[in-house]
């Protein structure tokens, strides 16, 4: 039960990311790779604030602006100084790199005794069962640390998925996601469709800072690399969230972004369980995002020869 | 009103692909009128178009809509005053989205993107009276994506939602050309019918003389960046599609005359 | 429905087989008018095969015949079944039927389509008659032009005449419409100087005599000696207009000869006045760009199908006559010509010796010309579009026989 919970409780924090990145990759349909580089600047910010005693919700807050930050300058420099995609991330997430080390001041900030965003909610329910140690959750027992972890990210997170499915039904949510879908028509409806993507950008990463955030307190450090990959993994997520419950409207595709997550979570769970080297996680991920993209492909070129094997016969 | 003087456009300048799409053009568009812009391929009349809309800047020359100069006013801004109906039927729509969300973006064009629910119930409502009155059964599936619907009718709601809010000029850019001729047929209809409901003013690039001679009340033929031929008023009244083919192949002689015909003239003509 | 022909002396023999209704009727007219364009003027339409005949198939034959009247031509529908003779005699067309062919018909001919000759057939109208050329009006590009120097020439019904000049108005003579012309037997032809205009036409009929104010005329009076047909024959497609006036001036024997061409066009080349000469007050000099200014040139070769009526005049090159309003043909040695081309819609000419006033007089009364043209001959290099010609029709001609002495250029 511990390695579900476990799974379940990241798999709630990288949901953020994962709703980060739907903004992005989705909605402005913009591959950004900043992502890498604003998620540890997430955990970096977050880290040192709170040993620095700090309280960690105000911590948690100030580092989800840093994001918002970052994703901004991304934006500007793609739509301002009209620099590629791809390189305006590559810039972003390099710079990032740097300005984390300057942050953390050396590679790795250990979280040990310090209080998280977790604290008060553990407060509350070791009150109500009476200062126990220990619950029973579906008759496992579960340690109450953990639990509370899982009960805030899961308040965190469904906060954060209500909010954006309102934002994106908004007038400003309807046009940034219009701004992804077909630039020309937003700027025909007078929307200035640059400032969307720089607003989209900036949510984005905020989100992802958010989600880096959140990791380092409940896994008790920040590290500079912890973002490398961050962005594929999210991917993979959304591939898979879409799988499981489409993309009909926001609300479904949102909630696909937060299972998507999860279930990915579970799934390295199960992997690493059966002796996966932690080392390949990253190259199984990319392995799977790539099949992911030219499956459909491939299946659409089978059926067809398939099919046009039965016409010639 | 819309007035345009010296209006001057090169793509790519310096180049083996330079191109000069607008070389001087003046030209006033009266308020309430409605201008058709033919010409040859290339002749620039959807570059002009596209500078009034302000898809690019212009090289030099001005640019005044009802008393505002809007030279230099990015195209976003512009669409607070001008609506605009593209050839691409995928251009005018968000694919992604439904036909309310589309819609509803037309409805605000020019107003703060405020963070209200865009969909409400009441936006719905308005939504689903007017597109009944496209009679395409359209209401019924405001929830769909744009995507899913076919290019005439994406072109039918496109123009809905470049009139929702009356615009001080409407483009129209080919806005039929991408459709079947059935189709097209119907676009055209409906455009005469919002243009002369709403009293717009109106400019249409078109590459069917029938539809130049029907809809409008001016034509203004261009060649080269330069508008070559201007029917107004009676003389509009006059043209028929053979009168501006005939124009068509003036401007197409004028261009085969060069000086190796005058030199024949000269020895020839006696 | 299926249509085939074969020629059987001087008939068509069109076999069809099928239904002559609505939905083809317009098949069969457009074919049948083809084969009166090619000259078939004589068509029997053998109906054994027609298994149906509807108002609008009956609609379509009436209009073939009246095409085919209005060349002296015939028309038979022969070996009709019951059911489509019983249609025809119903509705009062009983007159086209006939059961047998022809008796003058002839076995079908092997060697059709290859006829000996150079496509030109020569008929002699009064060989002791021609031409008076005079030039009252001697304007030539481009000097400067006064007000004085227009002459009012009224044309007579024997007129042939071709020049620069507008028409007569109750004003006095305005020099801003001064544009080409052409008469033919009186009747007159003029281009407005402008480039939007079509040309307008006055007609010499019944005491009405065209007048124009000419700034430049060269004016002919007679009647015409010869009458050539041509029409196209093996490998020989189109006729030149300088191979035209070659024949002209070999069958009147002359030197100097003025003709008429009625003929459907393969193309024409030319240029005409799209600003009048008549606001030339101080010599100009036609150079490149300004000449686009006031000539417009035809760009490439134009009215295909359509039909010409051209009014020229040619000349040798005798040493004492340097005929200062003639341009010497590039691609005919010794050839020098003016002319003038109206064009007019297509519509088919009866064969043989025709009368010019009344093969013209046809198309004067009918549609109204789309152009009018000064005909030039283009032999640039590569871009060139080579001299106007025509695919069939006749030419009117008669030698000038004013006396050497008598000519009226210096």
């Amino acid at each position: 039960m511990g390695i579900v919970l476990s799974a379940f409780t990241i798999g709630l924090i990288l949901a953020a990311l994962t709703m980060g990145m739907l903004i992005s990759f989705r909605m402005l349909r913009f591959t950004d790779i900043t992502v890498d580089g604003s998620f540890t600047l997430g955990a970096a910010v977050a880290a040192v604030m709170i040993v620095n005693g700090w309280s960690p919700w105000l911590a948690t807050l100030i580092a989800t602006a840093t994001g918002l930050v970052a994703g901004s300058i991304t934006g500007l420099l793609y739509t301002r100084f009209k620099i590629q995609m791809i390189l305006s991330g590559i810039l972003m997430m390099t710079a990032l790199y740097s300005i984390n080390l300057r942050i953390m001041g050396r590679s790795n900030i250990p979280l040990l005794d310090t209080s998280s965003v977790s604290g008060s909610t553990e407060h509350i329910i070791s009150s109500l069962s009476g200062e126990l140690n220990r619950i029973n959750i579906l008759g496992w027992p579960v340690s109450i640390t953990d639990f509370s972890v899982f009960l805030t990210a899961l308040i965190i997170c469904v906060l954060a998925a209500i909010a954006l499915r309102w934002f994106l039904l908004t007038h400003l949510g309807t046009a940034l996601r219009a701004s992804g879908n077909n630039p020309q028509m937003v700027r025909a409806q007078g929307i200035n469709h640059n400032l969307m993507i720089v607003l989209g950008l900036s949510l984005s990463n905020g989100l992802v800072a958010l989600s880096g955030a959140l990791l380092a307190q409940y896994q008790g450090f920040a590290d500079v690399q912890m973002g490398i990959g961050m962005m594929v993994w999210g991917l993979a997520s959304i591939i898979i969230g879409e799988a499981l419950t489409g993309t009909r409207s926001i609300g479904l595709t949102i909630a696909g972004a937060v299972l998507g997550t999860i279930f990915f979570r579970l799934l390295i769970a199960i992997a690493l369980r059966w002796g996966l080297n932690p080392n390949d996680l990253k190259l199984v991920t990319a392995v799977f995002v790539f099949l992911a993209l030219v499956a459909p492909i491939w299946v659409k070129s089978l059926r067809k020869s398939i099919w046009g094997g039965l016409r010639n016969a | 009103m819309l007035k345009i003087k010296e209006l001057c456009k090169t793509f790519s300048p310096g180049t083996v692909n330079e191109v000069r799409a607008l070389r001087g053009v003046t030209l006033e568009i009266q308020e309430g009128s409605f201008t058709a812009v033919i010409g040859t391929n290339g002749s620039g009349k959807s570059t002009l178009l596209n500078a009034v809309a302000g898809s690019f800047e212009a090289d030099s020359g001005s640019m005044e809509l009802f008393g505002r100069i809007i030279t230099n006013w990015p195209e976003h801004k512009r669409a607070l005053l001008i609506g605009r109906v593209f050839q691409n039927p995928f251009a005018g729509t968000a694919a992604g989205m439904t036909i309310a969300e589309n819609i509803g973006m037309a409805m605000r064009r020019g107003q703060r993107w405020s963070l209200r629910t865009a969909i409400t119930k009441r936006v719905r409502e308005e939504i689903s009276d007017k597109v009944k009155t496209l009679k395409m059964g359209l209401e019924d599936r405001l929830d769909n994506p744009i995507g899913t619907l076919s290019g005439g009718q994406r072109q039918a709601l496109t123009l809905l939602m470049a009139t929702w809010l009356k615009p001080q000029l409407l483009l129209l850019d080919e806005h039929t050309a991408a459709l079947d001729p059935k189709t097209a047929a119907k676009v055209a209809e409906l455009t005469r019918e919002i243009i002369t409901r709403e009293k717009l003013t109106a400019m249409m690039v078109t590459h069917s003389m029938q539809q130049a001679v029907d809809l409008p009340d001016r034509i203004i033929m261009m060649h080269k960046g330069n508008i070559v031929e201007d029917y107004k008023d009676e003389m509009k009244a006059r043209a028929r599609v053979s009168d501006l083919i005939k124009a068509f192949e003036r401007v197409q002689k004028l261009d085969l005359f060069d000086s190796s015909v005058a030199e024949l003239l000269e020895q020839q003509y006696v | 429905m299926q249509l085939s022909h074969q020629k059987r002396g001087r008939y068509l023999l069109v076999t069809t087989s099928g239904r002559l209704d609505a939905a083809w009727a317009d098949h069969f007219s457009k074919s049948m008018q083809e084969h009166i364009r090619q000259g078939e003027h004589h068509l029997l339409l053998d109906a054994a095969g027609m298994e149906f005949l509807s108002s609008a198939g009956i609609r379509s034959i009436v209009q073939l015949i009246k095409s085919v009247k209005s060349v002296n031509g015939s028309f038979q529908l022969v070996k009709a079944n019951d059911f489509v003779k019983q249609t025809l005699t119903m509705t009062g067309f009983g007159g086209w039927l006939s059961d047998d062919l022809p008796e003058d018909i002839q076995e079908l001919k092997s060697d059709q389509g290859i006829e000996p000759g150079d496509g030109f057939e020569t008929f002699k109208l009064d060989e002791s008659v021609g031409l008076m050329i005079s030039i009252p009006a001697k304007w030539k590009p481009w000097q400067s032009f006064r007000e004085g120097d227009a002459v009012r020439i009224r044309f007579q019904k024997n007129s042939f005449a071709l020049g620069i000049g507008s028409p007569v108005q109750a004003t006095d003579a305005d020099t801003s419409m001064m544009g080409e012309f052409l008469a033919v037997a009186g009747n007159t032809v003029h281009q407005p100087p402008r480039e939007d205009e079509d040309p307008d036409f006055l007609l010499a009929e019944k005491e009405y005599l065209p007048e124009m104010h000419c700034m430049q005329a060269l004016h002919c009076n007679g009647e015409m000696s010869h009458v050539l047909r041509f029409a196209p024959s093996g490998k020989k497609l189109y006729f030149g207009l300088g191979e035209i006036a070659e024949k002209v001036l070999t069958v009147t024997n002359s030197e100097l000869a003025a003709f008429v061409i009625l003929a459907e066009i393969d193309g024409l080349v030319g240029s005409y006045i799209i600003k009048s000469p008549g606001q030339i007050h101080q010599g100009q000099k036609m150079e490149f760009p300004g000449a686009r200014e006031w000539l417009s040139f035809c760009g490439e070769r134009m009215y295909a199908r359509q039909q010409a009526l051209v009014f020229g005049i040619a000349a040798r090159t005798p040493d004492d006559l340097k005929p200062a309003l003639m341009s010497a043909s590039g691609k005919y040695e010794g050839l020098f010509l003016h002319s003038h081309a109206t064009v007019f819609p297509y519509q088919p000419m009866e064969a043989g010796k025709i009368n010019l006033k009344d093969a013209t007089w046809k198309f004067f009364n009918g549609s109204p010309p789309l152009a009018l043209y000064h005909l030039v001959e283009d032999l640039r290099p590569l871009t060139g579009l080579g001299e106007s010609a025509f695919i069939r029709g006749a030419c009117w001609c008669a030698p000038i026989i004013n006396g050497k002495e008598d000519l009226p250029w210096e």
